[in-house]
């Protein structure tokens, strides 16, 4: 049986950074996952999805809840998760209906999704994240530590 | 009035299934069209201003961020302009690695494009989900083809998404003959179904549309054009890419972010089609030969046999791929040194949605003084909106306004437009009293 695969999904801009920092952080605390980054997922998440029997998916998600919330999905309510950026009209959500249309889905598949504000992400990359969005991250991690 | 000639407004506030934020407006009175904007209103990005002071070695890692879908295209453009103001003189081996890396990138976008966004229209769905249902080995056939792209970018570039392997002068490392080898078993395995996704693409029934446009691509004599070549038109265009500016000219519109561009004031065709249609004899035998057992023809004058050509590229880049990796060995250096210098030097390469035209101006110190990219999405914009008219016009007004949208956004997206790329630069005048 394959280890878990954590995928990490962001860009280098704002908020949206958040599932590359959750990656980083799990990668320098020694957890038991193998953890990848993930960029236009468009084009590379259906393959990733391949890899792994269980795979937990992060991502930034638009939701009506405080900046910084954690939100988490599995079984067929993964398809509910709204990522808060898209890429030729598919996003988190489209993307995982279409692996389950194609059987491409793993056996095990939990998405957590960090609320960020959708509507202003700054064009700069590289900016730190967020202060509720940071903390975020330091939750995740230890949710996946236990 | 009659049916025929009623009034009607359509707004289609997003384009769905096309990369950035666009949107296209349609009014119509007395059976004419009177108005029809392709409305492009992402906000532009200013990648020429910031470029500006930047060193030419950050040049290619800055320029690979303007697109998530064709990052090789606007390195390849760049490079291959400060390399000209530079002096700098390549070997074979690199010059062969470049056309690799770019033979990825047309497979990763050209794969998206078919089978995720562009077929569902031919085949009646509403998304690649839906046609995933019952095109299910289709769709993973087009999947496994976009990710033999994805290991080729890997494999130059460091990762498959906005890769960082390019240097002005070549690359920073070389593949290992084992990756080599492991792509080349990939590829072997892949092309009989390149050559069944040709044929797929032919028998789908696509609209028969013909226009009179005119069609703008690269050329080169010994081989299908990627990063070399003078610019050629089906009007008879044939100058080099030095002279671009004295044939090609932008504007501003005021529904769109992204400026256009007229060839000699009129619009024009890159792209896929574009180059198919001029550069077919430059394709190797076994892709025509594949092609020729199909029912459409090269040259086309169908803007919907942009699909049939990109699957013919798609063919095409796994051949180029495959003889590139044949003949592979480990260089000794896989980069030229580069001394900078001041000048200004153009590229021109071919990116999966058309040319891109690149000038840059440097100092002394190999700094960017200016620079102005010509992407492919606005340098068809003008084209698409005179297809949208000739197309609309063409089914009949008569129709329910949702058969036109569909029709509408049919023909946009055989475009396969990417607005990101397109609004990257809008002209800035600041009045300071």
């Amino acid at each position: 049986m394959s280890a878990p695969l954590l995928i990490g999904i962001g860009s280098p801009y704002g908020d949206d950074q958040v599932g590359w920092r959750v990656i980083e952080a799990v990668q320098s605390a020694d957890l038991s996952l193998s953890a990848v980054r993930c960029e236009t997922p468009v084009t590379t998440l259906l393959a990733l999805l391949q890899q792994s029997d269980e795979v937990i998916l992060v991502d930034a998600v638009a939701y009506e809840a405080p900046v910084g919330t954690v939100l988490c999905w599995s079984g067929a309510e993964v398809m509910q998760a709204q990522s808060a950026v898209s890429s030729h009209g598919f996003n988190l959500a489209s993307l995982l209906a279409l692996a389950d249309s194609l059987s491409m889905l793993p056996r095990s598949l939990t998405v957590y999704g960090v609320v960020i504000d959708a509507r202003n992400i700054p064009q700069v990359p590289d900016l730190p994240l967020s202060e509720a969005v940071a903390e975020a991250v330091e939750q995740i991690v230890a949710l996946l530590r236990e | 009035m009659s049916e025929q000639q009623r009034d009607l407004t359509i707004e289609v506030p997003v384009l769905a299934r096309v990369e950035g934020e666009g949107g296209l407006s349609l009014e119509v009175k007395n059976g004419q069209i009177t108005q029809l904007q392709l409305r492009i209103f992402e906000p532009p990005r200013f990648f020429e201003k910031f470029l500006e002071g930047r060193s030419y070695q950050e040049v290619p890692d800055i320029v690979a961020r303007i697109c998530g879908i064709c990052p090789v295209a606007y390195q390849m453009s760049a490079v291959h302009a400060l390399e000209s103001i530079f002096g700098v003189k390549i070997t074979p081996w690199i010059r062969a690695m470049r056309r690799l890396l770019y033979c990825g990138e047309w497979l990763e976008s050209h794969n998206l494009h078919i089978h995720l966004l562009a077929a569902p229209d031919f085949l009646g769905y509403r998304s690649a989900t839906e046609m995933a249902a019952q095109y299910g080995e289709e769709v993973k056939r087009g999947l496994a083809l976009q990710h033999i792209g994805n290991d080729i970018i890997r494999m130059l570039g460091g990762r498959s998404v906005h890769p960082v392997g390019v240097k002005v002068g070549g690359f920073y490392k070389a593949p290992s003959l084992a990756d080599v080898e492991a792509l080349k078993q990939k590829i072997r395995a892949a092309i009989p179904q390149a050559e069944a996704l040709v044929r797929w693409t032919a028998s789908l029934g696509l609209p028969d549309d013909h226009q009179e446009f005119v069609c703008v691509s690269t050329h080169h004599a010994q081989e299908y054009p990627f990063n070399e070549g003078d610019l050629i038109s089906s009007d008879g265009l044939n100058i080099p890419i030095a002279e671009y500016e004295q044939h090609f000219k932008e504007f501003h519109a005021a529904h769109s972010t992204a400026l256009h561009s007229h060839l000699h004031d009129k619009p024009y065709l890159v792209g896929p089609l574009a180059r198919v249609n001029l550069n077919y004899a430059q394709l190797p035998a076994p892709v025509r030969l594949n092609l020729e057992r199909t029912n459409v023809q090269f040259p086309s004058n169908n803007m919907f046999h942009s699909l049939v050509a990109r699957a013919v590229e798609v063919h095409f880049a796994l051949l180029e791929a495959l003889q590139i990796l044949d003949n592979y060995h480990v260089p000794d250096s896989p980069y030229v040194p580069v001394t900078p210098r001041a000048g200004t030097g153009y590229g021109c390469t071919e990116a999966p949605r058309g040319m891109l035209w690149h000038t840059w101006t440097t100092n002394e110190q190999g700094e960017v003084v200016s620079t102005r990219i010509v992407p492919p999405t606005s340098q068809n914009q003008p084209r698409i909106e005179e297809d949208l008219k000739l197309s609309l016009e063409a089914m009949g007004l008569d129709h329910s306004d949702d058969i036109l949208r569909l029709r509408a956004e049919t023909v946009i997206r055989n475009y396969d437009p990417c607005i990101s790329c397109a609004t990257h630069f809008l002209k800035l005048n600041v009045n300071r009293a």
